[in-house]
């Protein structure tokens, strides 16, 4: 049971986090994809 | 998709990732009902399996926004936005959620922006630049369609320089990028187009609204729902011009496609037909 706890907390701490001493790089190829920030279109009134 | 759906109900293993680019897909083609269904059943099976956020659970939350957003779901998108925005800073870190942050803050300036409450849009178009600007270069295609999503708002407001600059900067990059021809460079000829025609400058709206239907056609096909927006635009100008019977046909091709794609409850089908019925 106690070997069990264990594998779920490594699990847990395995699951996508970035450290956050990770340095900072910009980058000037980034894509941005098609479903990850919306376009604003202008639809006119009258 | 039925077929898909049903082997997932029934316990296939078939993974979020492949539902998430199933939705992309029809995103693309402008078939948000379909994305929407696919993100959806990738939601449920994700919060089935997994108490705690997961980064997959977030990045769920972004896209069910946008496509609440294109739906004309307003309220929804929102909801999955601040979800996101609620959870990411415990789940990411570094650039990684820098980037997802700058990515919400836009998405919700778009929904305040479908709204017409701009000086809200324009709150979270700034600071998703502001937070953009500290992980991507200024020439990076981020940061010029957090510029394109900014200078829309400023249009709803009637800052006309302020956005034509912002447009022509975002331009500049999405054409060094992609060529002379993408679906990013078609929305920021359509609004340029909005644009000038606000400030009657004829020939640059007529030149710009035909230059991104072209673009939409060829690159999302005559019946993508962005197609019926330059439409309604170009009919617009049609009319002021005294076009009546050009303006009459851009409008009935429009709502032809938003019926079909969107639905005829949805805020954009709903001013098109408006604007269609002011006409007559």
């Amino acid at each position: 049971m106690a070997q069990k706890k264990t594998t779920a907390k490594t699990a847990l701490a395995s699951q996508k986090k970035i450290d956050l001493k990770t340095p900072v790089r910009k980058s000037s190829t980034t894509v941005m994809p098609r479903l990850a920030a919306n376009h604003n279109e202008t639809l006119l009134l009258k | 998709m039925a077929r898909l759906l049903n082997r997932v109900y029934l316990g296939d293993d078939i993974g979020v990732s492949e539902l998430r680019r199933r939705a992309a897909r029809h995103v693309g083609r402008g078939q948000y009902r379909e994305a929407e269904c696919y993100l959806r059943t990738a939601l449920r099976l994700r919060t089935a399996r997994v108490a705690s956020p997961t980064c997959d659970r977030l990045l769920l939350w972004n896209e069910l926004g946008m496509v609440c957003k294109y739906l004309g779901k307003f309220p929804d998108a929102a909801r999955y936005y601040r979800l996101a925005l609620r959870h990411a800073p415990r789940r990411l870190a570094g650039c990684e959620r820098d980037f997802f942050l700058a990515n919400l803050y836009h998405n919700l300036g778009g929904v305040e922006h479908s709204k017409r409450c701009f000086r809200r849009g324009e709150h979270y178009a700034r600071k998703s630049l502001q937070v953009r600007r500290k992980v991507a270069a200024a020439g990076s295609l981020a940061v010029a369609a957090d510029k394109a999503a900014l200078a829309a708002i400023l249009q709803g407001q009637s800052r006309f320089t302020e956005s034509e600059s912002l447009y022509r900067q975002a331009l500049r990059t999405y054409r060094r990028a992609h060529g002379a021809r993408h679906p990013e460079i078609a929305v920021v000829l359509n609004n340029l187009g909005a644009l000038y025609q606000s400030a009657a400058l004829h020939g640059r709206a007529e030149s710009n609204y035909r230059a991104a239907l072209q673009m939409k056609r060829s690159q999302l096909g005559p019946s993508h729902p962005d197609v019926a927006i330059t439409l309604n635009n170009l009919a617009l100008f049609y009319k002021s011009r005294g076009g009546l019977s050009a303006a009459n046909r851009c409008f009935r091709k429009a709502l032809r496609i938003l019926d079909k794609a969107v639905g005829k409850l949805h805020p954009n089908t709903r001013a098109v037909r408006r604007n269609f019925l002011r006409l007559r």
